[in-house]
């Protein structure tokens, strides 16, 4: 399987969760994949611009595909659900409906660049467990997370619409259980791990969306999680940036750290919470960082 | 247990009785190519002739005889039996007995914009081409089963109260209106009242609906509709704006501009608070992010978009 990937970083992991960025780069150096970050590649314009000016947004997305298509890289990795599910659905557009892949081309030409097609768009979680493998990664694993007890956040971008993204079953979603067994935690169930961040309707209303994740945030938390993991960095905006919000707007504390899937991994992998970022965090994980500081 | 039996547990409740829903095993022979209404209509008439469910038509037309299946929304009336199945009603819409939720009550809540002053609907219709037949006809096939409703964690969250979300159901209703109309814009401020940028685009309502109607994906043709005809709210305009100059300008997202082109230069003071604490922990955006030269290079590439779109009659 190819180790060779078109690294997309997104914006936030390039700004409000530059932890996110550190991290990927540590553990993917760690396991011999060879990423190439694309500088010149752009905001995938979210859910506003595929909805507001679709063509913008296709032909937007269409140069960035076409950026990793230029340097005969066919795996283009995310670390963003959000960018992934938009990055998917122009891919599967440009893929499947020949005008749309005329039209980008088109605009495409005026700068010197051409899209054929042949780019998969996956998310950094995917290529672990698909390309690398669960069973290759435990031999990785120095210090196994014993003990610790990990609430898998899938979150929506990552999961659904499952004909644009399609690794996981959106009802019964096991990914980030399968990893954080082979890293050697526990997953800790809790109902609203599917379930939909609000990271989207933030500035629309802003006290709904913190009840809304603080909602989720609780939910782990009864369910004895001593720790939240997130495969997106808006999840994490919402679930830790925007947690003392929550706190406010639900007259309660919370008190849940939330990490990126990278963070985690890189742990069972050895390195320290310093070197992965974990003190970045809005609400940091303290007793992960005594823990495995030692 | 006979083989040929298999387990079905279904949340009872009568509000006249119960004090809270409780489930209720029973054990129900199998027979090839059962779906879940047979199981239900079996126990109807042979165990506990007062459970309470209903179904219509048995063809998935009539969109009435919609439960979940564990955590999954389905119609009874096609889906597949399997073992240890738990059997409830659809979540976040009031229960009325058993399996049966209050439709009524989920319409009256929606009245008060419903019926809020968007004035008569009465414009003429527009011929409309095939690939627009059979777009409408796609989502005039919405059969009222509450289900995208039921799983919409925007509408859930209007019972906390703050401002309404009209829902899914409603508005693709609305859009398939819209979309057939000369003048659609009375359907667009109809639809704008039910406030669609609630909406949080988590895409449970297309990967839940039986008819295969993708409402996230109408909800987003709404927001273009109403974006070009500058009827969006204005939290969700300057989002787009925001996007879409930054993109323009350096290629990335400019976070911090994204919160002061949202709420303005005086009222994003309010974040100041949060913005010390990420200042703290070094993850503050900073200003002016991005790469004017690549935005330029996207400037030069859109350019051809603009010229085609001008040459274009429509």
């Amino acid at each position: 399987m190819p180790t060779r990937y078109a690294y997309f970083q997104g914006c936030a992991a390039r700004q409000s969760c530059p932890e996110l960025n550190q991290a990927t780069l540590l553990v993917a150096k760690h396991l011999g994949w060879e990423l190439t970050t694309l500088e010149n590649a752009a905001c995938t314009g979210a859910r506003d611009l595929i909805e507001a000016q679709p063509e913008m947004a296709i032909v937007l997305n269409a140069r960035t595909l076409s950026l990793a298509e230029s340097q005969g890289l066919d795996r283009l990795m995310t670390v963003c659900a959000t960018c992934t599910i938009t990055l998917r659905q122009v891919n599967k557009l440009l893929k499947e409906d020949r005008p749309t892949l005329d039209m980008a081309n088109k605009q495409l030409a005026s700068i010197g660049l051409r899209y054929n097609g042949t780019v998969d768009v996956r998310h950094f979680l995917w290529l672990l467990i698909a390309d690398y493998g669960l069973d290759r990664l435990k031999e990785h694993v120095k210090r196994p997370l014993t003990d610790l007890s990990v609430a898998p956040y899938y979150g929506c971008h990552i999961l659904r619409p499952s004909d644009v993204l399609g690794f996981d079953d959106p009802d019964n979603p096991r990914s980030l259980h399968d990893l954080i067994v082979a890293l050697g935690g526990r997953p800790a169930d809790f109902s609203s791990q599917a379930d939909c961040c609000g990271f989207h309707m933030m500035t629309i209303d802003e006290n709904r969306a913190a009840r809304h994740a603080g909602g989720l945030l609780v939910d782990a938390q009864q369910q004895g999680a001593d720790v939240m993991v997130t495969a997106c960095p808006l999840c994490h905006i919402s679930m830790d940036s925007w947690q003392p919000k929550s706190e406010r707007v639900m007259k309660r504390t919370i008190g849940m750290p939330v990490i990126h899937v990278p963070q985690l991994v890189g742990l069972a992998l050895g390195y320290s919470p310093r070197e992965l970022g974990l003190e970045r965090h809005i609400v940091r994980p303290l007793e992960i960082i005594q823990k495995y500081s030692i | 247990m006979p083989a040929n039996t298999f387990n079905v547990f279904i949340q009872r409740y009568d509000p006249d009785r119960d004090t809270v829903p409780h489930f209720v095993a029973y054990k129900v022979p199998r027979q090839d190519g059962m779906v879940v209404a047979d199981v239900l209509q079996y126990l109807y008439e042979t165990e506990t002739p007062d459970l309470g469910f209903l179904w219509e038509c048995r063809t998935r037309r009539c969109g009435t005889c919609a439960v979940r299946v564990g955590d999954r929304p389905v119609l009874t009336c096609s889906e597949p039996v399997c073992d240890d199945m738990r059997l409830l009603p659809l979540e976040g819409i009031p229960v009325v007995r058993d399996l049966i939720v209050d439709r009524q009550e989920l319409e009256e809540r929606l009245a008060p914009w419903a019926n809020n002053g968007a004035g008569p609907l009465q414009e003429a219709r527009v011929l409309l081409d095939s690939e627009e037949i059979a777009q409408y006809r796609s989502l005039s096939e919405c059969i009222d089963c509450f289900i995208c409703d039921s799983v919409c964690p925007a509408l859930h969250e209007n019972a906390k109260g703050g401002t309404q979300f009209s829902g899914p159901r409603r508005l693709i209703r609305l859009e398939a209106q819209a979309q057939r109309r000369a003048e659609p814009l009375p359907w667009l401020r109809y639809a704008a009242l039910g406030n669609p940028s609630l909406c949080t685009r988590c895409f449970a309502c297309t990967e839940a609906c039986p008819r295969e109607l993708r409402p996230a994906e109408a909800i987003g043709s709404l927001t273009k509709k109403l974006f070009e005809r500058h009827e969006l709210d204005a939290h969700k305009t300057s989002h787009i704006n925001s996007f879409v100059r930054s993109i323009l300008r350096g290629a990335w997202l400019d976070e911090f501009r994204l919160l002061v082109d949202i709420y303005g230069a005086v009222r994003v003071a309010k974040f100041v608070p949060q913005a010390l604490r990420m200042l703290r922990r070094g993850k503050l955006p900073r200003p002016h992010f991005g790469q004017a030269e690549q935005g330029q290079n996207i400037q030069t590439m859109l350019r051809g978009l603009e010229k085609n779109r001008s040459r274009d009659p429509r």
